[in-house]
């Protein structure tokens, strides 16, 4: 019974959220925290999705036993803003103004903001997937960027996408 | 000799050139191996370099699957011409990006095979992991070509060819010239060794060219020739005195050796040397005569004559052997059935040793055989002195007897000339002694004429003698009325009229001595060899027969059987019984001129038995 429930969860993602899923899980390579934002050295990085997963168990795998600079990476899913407390919140709502409301609450949080909302970046998130020729890309917003205190990797921002 | 001569040359300058060839090339490969190391080190390094830093650049775009950012970065390989493929593979292992971006994707590995460089022939591969925080995002393949590497050694080689030949040109030019200082003094030195070898001139000097080692044994060679030439001198001297000497001292010993054997041979005695184990070492010409005993040198007595062993001649040698001579006066060898007088005489050597012997035999067979005939002859005169003696002693008696009744019967008729009567007995008596010498005379002469005949023996019918006998005196035996028993007689070689003589005597003898009706009887047998071993004068190889002639008169005694056969021997008077007492004795000798006996057994009264033993 359990067996059949993940392969229908397996099942039911689809390739480009698969994608997603591990692009999030890089992004702890590139992206550099602040030690403040971790209370011990062996506290977990934190992978947040708000919204509807589509990622289900895949992203549970995908980050399973991976460390960052000695940080365990876990993934947590927020049904209500107030509960937002992570390093990479992913962020899956289809409501322009509740994402405007997310991307305002998060601001300030040194929280890498990702979204598949096209006017994402141009909202103040600083990384937004767009698909182009059936592929991913990126396009990340370094203003927004350079109001937390995440150091992004030039490698990163060498494949991405620059708004100004 | 130019041949030899290059034959230093070439080794000199063989070796020089070879050490140098040798030394460059060791010396050429040795930087090429050190190069070509060097050349793959620096390649190693640079690749791997170059690598790990596409691989470190291109972490974001494997991270995030730009293919674009990927082949841009790969395309800052086009700075290092030796590479000529490189690709990525993401995390999945599938190609993700491809430098240069038109290659077709069938020239890569399909997967990363492994991990690290590599050198493949003519390309040095290998694989680099692309990894961000320990993260293994995907993996870089490079291959870089090493054509260029190799045309880099190539040209190295060539021009260490270059090297190579050039340096042995020079090497050559170099070496012909040096060589000399070492082969001319070495081959003028062997030049003169050969003309004086060849002409055995020893009065030739080596030339000295320089004060080195040659210098030195150039020297030492002129020195040696000048020994040699002493030397040869003083040897040709010494050989020729030497060979005059063996010369002389040869002639020297041939001449006595032929003295020794002309005196040897000259000996009339046998001569035969041995040696200590009696084999044969030499014998001289009048042994070798004897034995036809050519042969028998360096054989061994025993096994020339082995009937010879443990015989009185073998022992005399032994004795000889242990150094005492043996005299032997008479030897009859068996071999050659001749008498010798034997000397057995040892050799002995300086150190007191025996070393052989020497038989030395003188021939005296004809001495023995003289000696004997002188012994019979001896035998014959005292048997001839012994009948003289009683020749003398009938002249002194029995023939004087008659004569002296003649004589006194004659004075005895002078004195009676008118006595009719008396003188008519007288002449008488002397016509019967006249009568009587007559029969003494002419029985003296049978007897010498016996003694002195030399007839031939003949096959003689001893029946036809006794046939004859009978009718000669048929008068005498139908008178006195004579009976003669006999067998058939044999016939056996004799002489005739001597056989005739004998039977007569025999039987008158028996006649005579026989008073009334004599019967004499005659038995024939052959000798048996017991018999004839009881007379040992006898020749006991010869075939005899024994005649027996028996009769019935008055006998004799046996002391007597001897004396009745000596001359003029009677046993009774003359008055009893007449006879010249000279019939037996010529018996005798009838019967030992047959080379036979005769003996005679008797008892008185009871007859008498006559023996003869002839050869049948």
């Amino acid at each position: 019974m359990l067996f059949f429930s993940y392969h229908n969860v397996v099942s039911q993602t689809l390739p480009e959220d698969k994608i997603k899923a591990v692009f999030i899980f890089n992004f702890t390579h590139f992206v550099e925290w602040p030690e403040e934002t971790f209370e011990n050295a062996n506290d977990p990085l934190i992978i947040g999705i708000i919204g509807g997963d589509p990622f289900g168990e895949y992203i549970n795998e995908t980050v399973s036993g991976e460390m960052i600079s000695g940080h365990p990476i876990v993934v947590r899913r927020y049904q209500d803003i107030r509960q937002i407390d992570c390093h990479i919140l992913y962020i899956n709502v289809k409501d322009a103004e509740e994402i405007k409301k997310i991307i305002y609450f998060t601001e300030g949080k040194n929280i890498l903001t990702v979204s598949d909302e096209d006017n994402f970046v141009k909202w103040g998130g600083i990384v937004q997937f767009m698909e182009e020729n059936n592929k991913i890309k990126l396009q990340i917003n370094v203003k927004s960027a350079q109001h937390t205190k995440l150091a992004i990797s030039s490698k990163l921002l060498s494949v991405a996408e620059i708004y100004k | 000799m130019k041949i030899r001569n290059s034959s230093l040359q070439t080794k000199l300058m063989s070796a020089m050139l070879l050490t140098c060839a040798v030394v460059l090339l060791l010396m050429c490969t040795a930087y090429m191996i050190l190069e070509y190391n060097s050349y793959r080190n620096s390649v190693r390094i640079q690749v791997t370099t170059l690598a790990q830093v596409i691989a470190r650049n291109s972490t974001g775009a494997v991270a995030f699957k730009s293919e674009r950012d990927a082949v841009d970065i790969l395309n800052a390989l086009k700075v290092e011409k030796s590479i000529v493929a490189a690709c990525i593979y993401d995390e999945e292992g599938k190609i993700f990006a491809k430098y240069p971006a038109d290659t077709s994707s069938t020239i890569f590995p399909a997967v990363a095979l492994y991990k690290g460089f590599r050198f493949e022939s003519n390309y040095f591969v290998g694989f680099e992991e692309v990894t961000q925080e320990n993260k293994i995002l995907g993996v870089l393949y490079i291959k870089s070509n090493l054509s260029a590497m190799y045309a880099q050694l190539r040209h190295y080689a060539l021009l260490a060819l270059f090297l190579i030949i050039g340096s042995m040109g020079i090497a050559y030019f170099l070496s012909k010239s040096l060589q000399k200082s070492i082969s001319e003094p070495i081959l003028a030195l062997e030049e003169t060794a050969m003309k004086i070898s060849q002409h055995r001139d020893y009065s030739v000097r080596a030339k000295k060219f320089v004060n080195d080692e040659v210098g030195s044994l150039t020297d030492a060679f002129n020195q040696m020739l000048v020994q040699i030439q002493t030397q040869n001198s003083e040897i040709v001297s010494f050989n020729q005195n030497l060979e005059q000497k063996i010369s002389e001292r040869t002639n020297d010993l041939k001449q006595q050796k032929e003295f020794v054997e002309t005196i040897i041979n000259s000996s009339v005695d046998l001569i035969v040397v041995f040696d200590k184990y009696l084999n044969y070492i030499m014998l001289n010409k009048q042994a070798l005569q004897f034995f036809d005993g050519e042969s028998f040198v360096s054989k061994n007595l025993l096994e020339v004559f082995p009937g010879i062993e443990n015989s009185e001649m073998h022992q005399n040698l032994k004795v000889a052997l242990t150094g005492k001579p043996v005299h032997q006066p008479k030897y009859l060898s068996p071999v050659l059935n001749r008498y010798f007088e034997n000397y057995f005489i040892p050799l002995i050597n300086a150190e007191n040793e025996v070393y052989g012997a020497v038989s030395i035999g003188h021939d005296i067979t004809s001495i023995i055989e003289t000696s004997e005939k002188l012994v019979t002859v001896n035998a014959e005169l005292m048997k001839s002195n012994r009948d003289l003696e009683q020749f003398a002693y009938i002249a002194s008696h029995d023939l004087q007897e008659p004569l002296r009744k003649i004589q006194t019967f004659s004075q005895l008729m002078e004195k009676h000339l008118d006595d009719k009567v008396n003188l008519t007995r007288y002449l008488n008596k002397v016509s019967l002694s006249a009568e009587r010498m007559q029969h003494l005379i002419q029985d003296v002469l049978n007897f010498s004429r016996i003694s002195n005949s030399a007839e031939a023996f003949v096959e003689t019918d001893l029946n036809k003698i006794l046939e004859q006998l009978k009718s000669d005196f048929e008068l005498l035996l139908r008178e006195k009325e004579v009976e003669i028993i006999h067998q058939e007689l044999p016939m056996i070689k004799a002489i005739p009229l001597q056989v005739s003589q004998l039977f007569a005597n025999l039987i008158s003898n028996s006649i005579k001595y026989t008073e009334r009706k004599p019967v004499i009887k005659i038995d024939v047998t052959n000798l048996s060899k017991k018999e004839l071993g009881a007379h040992p004068k006898l020749n006991q190889d010869k075939e005899y027969i024994k005649l027996e002639f028996s009769d019935n008169g008055i006998g004799f005694e046996q002391e007597y059987a001897d004396q009745i056969f000596g001359i003029f021997e009677r046993l009774h008077g003359k008055q009893a019984y007449s006879g010249t007492g000279i019939g037996l004795a010529l018996c005798r000798k009838i019967v030992e001129n047959h080379q036979g006996i005769i003996y005679a057994r008797g008892e008185t009264g009871k007859g008498a038995t006559f023996n003869i033993i002839i050869p049948s």
